[in-house]
């Protein structure tokens, strides 16, 4: 068995762990520590549910190999709230919008909607829908998802004119 | 899926000559790009594996040939090939139909074969498409090949003492081989599949 | 579904690359991974080494080199879709990225990667076709190039050498002004092309057409550049008659692709309708970029 020692940062915690070369980053988050929350769905890259963001880039985690994370920080929907639990501003507009029913495809979902408010505040519609093209949903029918997306960004950019105020 | 893929070429020699070489499998056989010749088994088949690339998937397929049916007088023969995947990914059976033509003093070879494939292999491709076009090109190769080996037929000198091993007698012949092997298309990727496994000879004559 | 066992490399520069490529046996180089690790996921593909190119920052590079533009093997797909620099000098690589496949996957998909694994419905090598790219390839004995004419040895199957790697690629600049549209059909955006066109025009002051390119994917094992098309609609004005010659031409090609799904005849009327498509809006965007 080809194995290595890989040290990871996961939602700001170090880990070092020994793994099989050819152990995908998904199964690492989920088996080996114990991390849930990313699901695994496709295993061929299609469905987004397994979706990460590695140094802050969106990721399937099960196309990605666990060593190759060796020196990375990984953020995962465990991640996505803040130290003492509130939810994040998209978190809490999928709440009240709706944006899931069975959670299946939400972490991946979050950690997608993440990257797109990270670098569009003002999003359109279209823009929304293009950004979750690689994430898929059985349950909502995505209307909600958007939604959701929209009323955290708009959200975000009002706290933001508030700061700039401040 | 099944496939049917037909491949001819001309022979600058008699019609019993290329009857020689083509039933004989340890000339004919190295001729199939990719096509590694094992053990004579008692009842004349031979075992064998056969090495192939489609796209990024290389496939192995261990299993055995023979001749089914030998038919001098009128020139045809019939070869039977089947193996599976060692990484269990499908198998494949072929029948092929040789047929040979003599027209003044020069032989047409018209080859015939009806491939069969199950598995993950039959369904990689997209469809019957790809493996059609590679299945020829190597039909192909495998004619341009046999046509070197028989033009090398006059050229050889007399046959193979019997005192020699038959571990070494693959080789002599094949060392005839890369002269006109040199004429093949170097710049296909069946060529370099040819060149590997000519490789692969020299160093297997050495004792595995 | 996991992979098969392997052993694991992880070399820091090119140097150590080639020298892992040319002496292991069974060994696919691993990019982006996101076409590799699929199928090594499904298990039709087991290599016994995985040579992972990711830690050998020195292939990553968008850089302009008087005429050309040069993209290193390595480079992130969107880094290129988000590159000012390509977007400035050729607009039609970024309209390109918009198709190939989502944010995550380009995220972590190379170009280099692309171009290697050949897909024959892949909008990359399509692109690098109509930019007439010239691909630079390495080995431990040394650097060569081959033209993108000559990179398809055979379906999915680049010209590459076992121990050759490839390290960039550079494409041709067209003048500024020039027209440029990308434009493809599939099922769900996102997907493969069923068919893809990437077209390429220079217009004179009286709107004819002094240069053209047309690259298809989705046709045959290599992408195909309509060269009839391309020599005959050059000194044609670019205007509907031009179109419509083209798309005649396009729907007379000879050799298409065909499978289960999609048929020879339905992929040579997409040909058709999307070069003719493709060829209106690069026409448009000539004419505006000529005032």
């Amino acid at each position: 068995m080809d194995k290595r020692v890989i040290k990871v940062t996961v939602n700001n915690q170090v880990f070092e762990r020994e793994v099989e070369t050819r152990r995908s980053l998904g199964d690492f988050l989920r088996q080996d520590l114990g991390l849930t929350g990313t699901h695994i769905g496709c295993e061929h890259g299609v469905c987004g549910a397994c979706t990460v963001l590695l140094n802050g880039n969106t990721a399937r985690s099960c196309l990605t190999l666990a060593v190759q994370a060796d020196g990375a920080a990984v953020t995962t929907i465990e991640g996505l709230a803040a130290p003492d639990g509130t939810f994040s501003a998209l978190q809490q507009a999928f709440r009240e919008c709706h944006g899931l029913q069975c959670g299946f495809c939400t972490p991946g979902m979050l950690t997608t909607l993440t990257e797109l408010l990270g670098e569009n505040l003002d999003p359109t519609e279209a823009e929304v829908r293009e950004a979750i093209t690689g994430n898929l949903c059985r349950c909502t029918g995505y209307q909600p998802i958007i939604n959701a997306a929209l009323l955290a960004a708009s959200r975000m950019r009002a706290a933001r004119a508030n700061e700039v105020k401040a | 899926m099944a496939l049917i893929i037909k491949s001819s070429f001309h022979a600058d020699v008699p019609r019993d000559v290329a009857w020689n070489v083509i039933t004989d499998i340890e000339r004919s056989a190295p001729c199939f790009p990719g096509a590694e010749l094992g053990e004579r088994e008692a009842d004349g088949t031979y075992k064998g594996a056969f090495n192939v690339k489609l796209g990024p998937l290389a496939f192995r397929f261990a299993g055995k040939f023979g001749f089914v049916e030998m038919k001098p007088e009128a020139g045809t023969a019939r070869i039977s090939a089947s193996g599976t995947d060692t990484k269990g990914r499908g198998g494949a059976q072929a029948m092929v139909d040789v047929a040979m033509i003599e027209i003044d003093g020069r032989t047409e070879v018209q080859i015939v074969s009806d491939v069969v494939l199950s598995g993950s292999v039959a369904q990689y491709g997209r469809g019957a498409g790809m493996i059609q076009a590679l299945s020829q090109q190597l039909i192909n190769q495998f004619a341009r090949n046999l046509s070197a080996v028989m033009a090398t037929e006059t050229a050889l000198a007399a046959p193979a003492p019997a005192s020699i091993a038959s571990a070494s007698a693959p080789v002599a012949r094949a060392a005839a081989a890369p002269q006109q092997a040199a004429s093949l298309n170097a710049g296909s990727l069946v060529w370099l599949t040819f060149k590997d496994w000519l490789r692969k000879l020299f160093t297997r004559s050495g004792g595995q | 579904m996991k992979p098969a066992p392997f052993k694991y490399h992880s070399p820091a520069t090119l140097d150590e690359a080639l020298e892992l490529v040319g002496t292991l046996e069974n060994a696919k180089l691993l990019a982006g991974g996101q076409s590799l690790m699929p199928m090594m996921n499904f298990r039709f593909v087991m290599p016994d080494h995985l040579i992972d190119l990711n830690r050998v920052t020195e292939l990553a590079a968008i850089e302009q080199r008087g005429e050309q533009l040069f993209f290193g093997a390595m480079t992130r797909q969107h880094a290129l879709h988000s590159s000012p620099l390509v977007h400035k000098l050729a607009p039609l690589v970024v309209e390109s990225y918009s198709s190939v496949s989502h944010r995550q996957v380009r995220n972590r998909g190379t170009y280099g990667g692309s171009l290697c694994h050949l897909d024959p419905s892949s909008e990359q090598p399509c692109f690098t076709a109509a930019l007439d790219g010239v691909i630079e390839v390495a080995s431990r004995n040394g650097k060569r190039e081959i033209p993108m004419a000559e990179w398809t040895a055979m379906y999915m199957t680049p010209a590459l050498a076992e121990d050759e790697l490839m390290t960039g690629a550079r494409l041709s600049v067209w003048p500024e002004g020039h027209g440029w549209s990308f434009l493809e059909y599939s099922r769900r955006h996102g997907d493969y092309a069923i068919v893809g066109v990437a077209v390429l025009v220079t217009l004179d002051d009286a709107r004819r057409i002094t240069r053209l390119a047309i690259s298809l994917c989705g046709i045959d094992a290599a992408p195909l550049r309509l060269s009839v098309a391309e020599a005959e609609l050059v000194g044609m004005t670019a205007d509907e008659g031009a179109v419509e010659h083209a798309m005649r031409i396009t729907e007379a090609i000879g050799e298409v692709m065909e499978d289960a799904h999609n048929s020879a005849d339905y992929r040579r009327h997409l040909a058709k309708t999307l070069t003719g498509r493709a060829l209106r809006v690069a026409f448009q965007r000539a004419r505006a970029g000529n005032k």
